[in-house]
């Protein structure tokens, strides 16, 4: 008696192809969903705080008090839910295979609702990618879906999730493979395409298929207004360098405070942001109100600049102190300010024609947002598609450019990398990623380590230091102070320092390669060193994964995998 | 190993089959959560409309703006909401941005009247005839419900003053027939249609609708007075003082129209049906009149060559109004009437304000050489 056939192996996995595109529609609608719900949320907690028309008691008190609850929530309930979720989503990516915790969108759900809702100057699209990629991280999970899957599922959240937050999904897509993926040719496309479409669909079947902002239609007036968008190019550039540098500077000032007091600073911004309010209520939360009202040409020139500067300031307070919100939404009010205000000028100084300040207004959200969160073609994509207004293309293209190079030129390491980075995490570039198929660092590096605690005086080290060895890992596998060559030690005993310890030698920039970069970048660092390149780990920079030296290097090329080192 | 992915997708079709159940659910909470938050916020929308329109009626139009940019942006396809933006902003002299408002709801409405005529008035400020008479236009041929049959003419009454003060008469007049053509039939309408004709420089059409408001309604006033003065500017002094004559005595423009059309029934020496001597009678009391205004005005004759002129040629006249002379010419009449309406405009020009009788006697010139030429 014959049984049902079973399927052949290749008509499964085409199956299982199928059905992780039934996947990434089921996920685009959540991912849509859960942005929308985000969005109302915000929006209704905002509402009842505030009331109608708040009194000024209300809007000092609102954002002081719920940043001592959410203080206390994100440091001991939610502690990965603090700024925007972009990063943290990359690192989620790059770094763990796509593996985000459910309790992270749960928490920036929660979080976001509560900061943004109180009053804080930031942006709800940043939560929303966090929200839409930790979703479909669990979805994935949930499925025991293989790891390269569960990763694959990330952008294809993310994408759905920004999608329904600006009701843009070419930008989204757009926006998960040059900035999530770091990929503009990535497999993925196919994949967040969908999400995106489904997400919106259900976005626009729940609020509406109206764009984001209502503007009129914009056009060049005049060949030569091309300079002065240039001009607002490279205004946007500064402002977005200023922005992102004064964000860091501050993040940087919030984290060097004692450890004991993290729980106590966002209510530190809180009450920062509070006295602002009670001068310039029009920054609190999103703001799109006053984008809307910049943009259609609603508001006087000192209004802009004064807009334009205390949301600069606000957005940078809210986000150093750990408040959870992103900086999309900000970037966009104030690139809308200081496009507007230039906008002005140039209508006044021009020796020809030239359009109305809302069309400076609207690309200078586009500028800022190119310059500040540097995903240019994002940015021109999602301009497009907030205002529908396809004459403004041309401009928008010049003035994100330009601010985009500028931002780069003295900001070489993108926001969201290096706010990272202040977090001991090193998202690999460009570069690494795109050389990813290549012969890296964990392929050549060996991973059997010898280590010299730090506090071991210079003499005794150099005692032990084997002949042939030329250099030495000081501290430990999780804890490493850095290398020291056998010259310094030498030198330092003739200096007299014998008895101090090593770690008094180890340079304070460690030189150093990741598992991932490529070898051209692993030969160019071992020139560098003292002989002996440790190889550490992306997600935190103190552990040492392997370590990498010539003959390494030379066992490499030359087919053979590295023997355990003698050290 | 097939039997193994078999099972897998069996496990992944009842996981998406629950995933797609929570989606439905969540759309049904999310939906939800919309239709609350948009009461709430449309709500808010109409309070800050109310609040907007309060604020403008107390003549803080910053205020207003800012209230009704409010709801206009919470409840963006609210057509009213965004048309009171538009009228605060023109209100507080914010020209282009109502300007802006009110094109982008044009695109949407082509043919609401509102939208039309506040850009008309716009125009209007700004000195625009044509756009302005463009719009108003619009404004005139949208679409009004029936019940707003009155306010359209009123809509175009005021595009004929528009048009009127701009000088544009001929325009006027078009619109004053096209308005007495579909006005209410009413005594009020006749009576302001009159009016408009009777600015617009066309006295006959006046008379005509005066006289009709005057059948509809013998007792009324205006209709009177009206008639009157059309029937003065037509030269017709004695339907004029008949009319006038009918007006209560408390309005001073009507009891001088009274009395000018009086004197000139009076006084005119080229009335019917008069003897030589009755000629030669007014044509003298006329040129004791003009001598009198003189004498009045003796300081200003020295500094004035014209009056100094005329006041040589009464006093030449003088021989020629004895009966014999005046038996003797037969154009004494005319020249004494030119001399006269000569001498009444060179002293309007310098001396005291003309009196009714000074008036009459210009008109009985002007008449008089309207006949000869």
């Amino acid at each position: 008696m014959n049984g049902p056939s079973l399927p052949s192996l290749p008509e499964l996995r085409l199956r299982e192809n199928q059905l992780f595109i039934a996947l990434t529609i089921v996920i685009g609608i959540l991912a849509g969903l859960s942005a929308t719900l985000f969005a109302l949320a915000i929006e209704r907690v905002g509402r009842v705080l505030f009331g109608f028309a708040p009194s000024s008691a209300r809007l000092f008190l609102v954002p002081v008090l719920f940043s001592i609850v959410t203080g206390v929530l994100l440091q001991y309930v939610f502690p990965g839910v603090r700024g925007s979720g972009v990063p943290q989503t990359k690192a989620a990516y790059h770094l763990k295979n796509g593996a985000i915790p459910l309790r992270v969108p749960i928490g920036k759900f929660l979080m976001g609702v509560l900061c943004i809702g109180s009053g804080h100057s930031m942006g709800r699209e940043g939560p929303s990618v966090q929200i839409g990629a930790g979703m479909a991280s669990a979805v994935g999970r949930w499925l025991r879906l293989p790891p390269a899957r569960i990763k694959d599922l990330v952008p294809v959240g993310a994408a759905g999730a920004l999608s329904a937050a600006f009701n843009t999904p070419v930008a989204a897509v757009i926006f998960a493979l040059e900035e999530l993926i770091g990929d503009m040719n990535a497999a993925l496309l196919g994949s967040t395409v969908v999400a995106s479409v489904a997400s919106v669909v259900v976005a626009r079947a729940l609020l509406g298929n109206e764009p984001l902002f209502a503007v009129p239609t914009y056009e060049l007036v005049h060949p030569a207004e091309i300079g002065a968008y240039a001009l607002l190019g490279v205004v946007g550039g500064i402002v977005s360098l200023g922005f992102c540098k004064g964000l860091l500077a501050m993040r940087r000032r919030f984290m060097d405070m004692p450890t004991r007091t993290r729980v106590l600073q966002p209510a530190m911004g809180g009450i920062v942001i509070g006295a602002i309010l009670l001068v310039v209520p029009e920054v609190m939360g999103v703001g799109y109100e006053y984008v809307d009202q910049a943009l259609n040409g609603g508001m006087v020139f000192r209004t802009l600049l004064l807009l334009g500067a205390v949301k600069l300031v606000a957005t940078m307070v809210s986000y150093a102190s750990g408040n959870a919100g992103g900086i999309f939404a900000p970037s966009l009010f104030m690139g809308a300010m200081v496009g507007g205000a230039v906008g002005m000028l140039v209508n006044q100084f021009a020796p020809f024609p030239t359009g109305a300040a809302g069309a400076y207004a609207l690309v200078g959200m586009g500028t800022l947002f190119a310059g500040i969160i540097r995903a240019p073609m994002t940015s021109v994509f999602m301009i497009f598609e907030m205002t529908q207004d396809y004459q403004i293309f041309v401009p928008l293209m010049v003035a994100n450019l330009l601010s985009y190079m500028i931002s780069r030129r003295y900001q070489p390491v993108p926001v969201y990398n290096a706010l990272l980075q202040q977090d001991d995490v090193h998202l690999p570039s460009a570069a690494a990623i795109a050389g990813a198929k290549q012969r890296m660092a964990r392929d050549v590096m060996s991973p059997e380590l010898m280590f010299v605690p730090a506090d071991r005086s210079i003499e005794e080290v150099h005692r032990t230091l084997a002949a042939s060895q030329q250099s030495v890992l000081v501290g430990t596998r999780d804890a490493l102070a850095g290398v020291v060559g056998s010259s310094r030690l030498t030198e330092a005993i003739g200096a007299g320092r014998a008895a101090n310890p090593v770690v008094s030698l180890v340079d304070e920039r460690l030189l150093h390669v990741h598992p991932d970069h490529p070898m051209e970048v692993v030969l160019e660092r071992l020139s560098q060193s003292e002989g002996l390149l440790p190889v550490v780990s992306r997600e935190r920079v103190s552990r040492v994964e392997g370590v990498i030296t010539l003959d390494h290097v030379m066992r490499a090329v030359g087919g053979r995998r590295p023997p355990p080192d003698p050290v | 190993m097939a039997d193994r992915h078999f099972r897998f997708i069996h496990r992944d079709i009842i996981i998406l089959l629950a995933l797609c159940a929570i989606a439905v659910v969540v759309f049904l909470v999310t939906n939800e959560a919309a239709a609350s938050n948009r009461e709430l916020f449309l709500r808010d929308a109409a309070a800050w409309y109310e609040a907007g329109l309060a604020t403008l009626d107390q003549g803080d139009t910053e205020a207003a703006i800012e209230s009704l940019r409010r709801a206009a942006f919470i409840d963006d396809e609210n057509e009213e909401y965004r048309l009171a933006l538009a009228r605060a902003l023109a209100a507080g002299r914010q020209d282009n941005l109502a300007r802006a408002e009110l094109l982008e709801l044009r695109e949407l409405l082509p043919e609401d009247p509102e939208i039309n005529v506040e850009l008309a008035r716009l125009e209007a400020r700004g000195d625009s005839l044509d756009a302005a008479v463009r719009y108003y236009e619009s404004a005139l041929y949208g679409v009004w419900p029936e019940t707003r049959a009155e306010d359209r003419s009123r809509l175009r009454v005021e595009l004929i003053r528009y048009l009127l003060d701009r000088g544009e008469e001929s325009t006027a007049l078009a619109e004053i027939l096209a308005l007495t053509d579909n006005m209410p039939d009413t005594v009020d309408w006749q009576i302001e249609s009159a009016g408009l004709f009777m600015a617009a420089g066309d006295p006959r059409r006046a008379l005509d609708l005066y006289t009709l408001a005057i059948e509809t309604d013998p007792e009324n006033d205006d209709a009177f007075a009206g008639a009157g003065r059309a029937a003065f500017a037509l030269d017709d002094f004695a339907r004029a003082r008949d009319l006038l004559a009918r007006v209560p005595d408390n309005l001073p423009e009507v009891e001088e129209l009274l009395a000018v059309s009086d004197f000139v029934l009076l006084r005119d020496p080229l009335a019917a049906r008069l003897s030589t001597e009755q000629r030669r009678q007014r044509l003298i009391a006329n040129v004791e009149r003009v001598r009198e205004r003189l004498a009045a005005c003796a300081d200003d004759i020295s500094v004035s060559p014209a009056l100094a002129l005329v006041q040589k040629e009464v006093q030449d006249f003088a021989p020629l109004l004895e009966p014999a002379a005046f038996r003797d010419s037969s154009d004494t009449v005319e020249t004494g009437i030119d001399l006269v309406m000569r001498v009444e405009r060179a002293a309007g020009r310098v001396c005291a304000a003309p009196t009714a009788l000074d008036r009459a006697l210009e008109i009985i010139g002007r008449l008089s050489s309207a006949e000869s030429s």
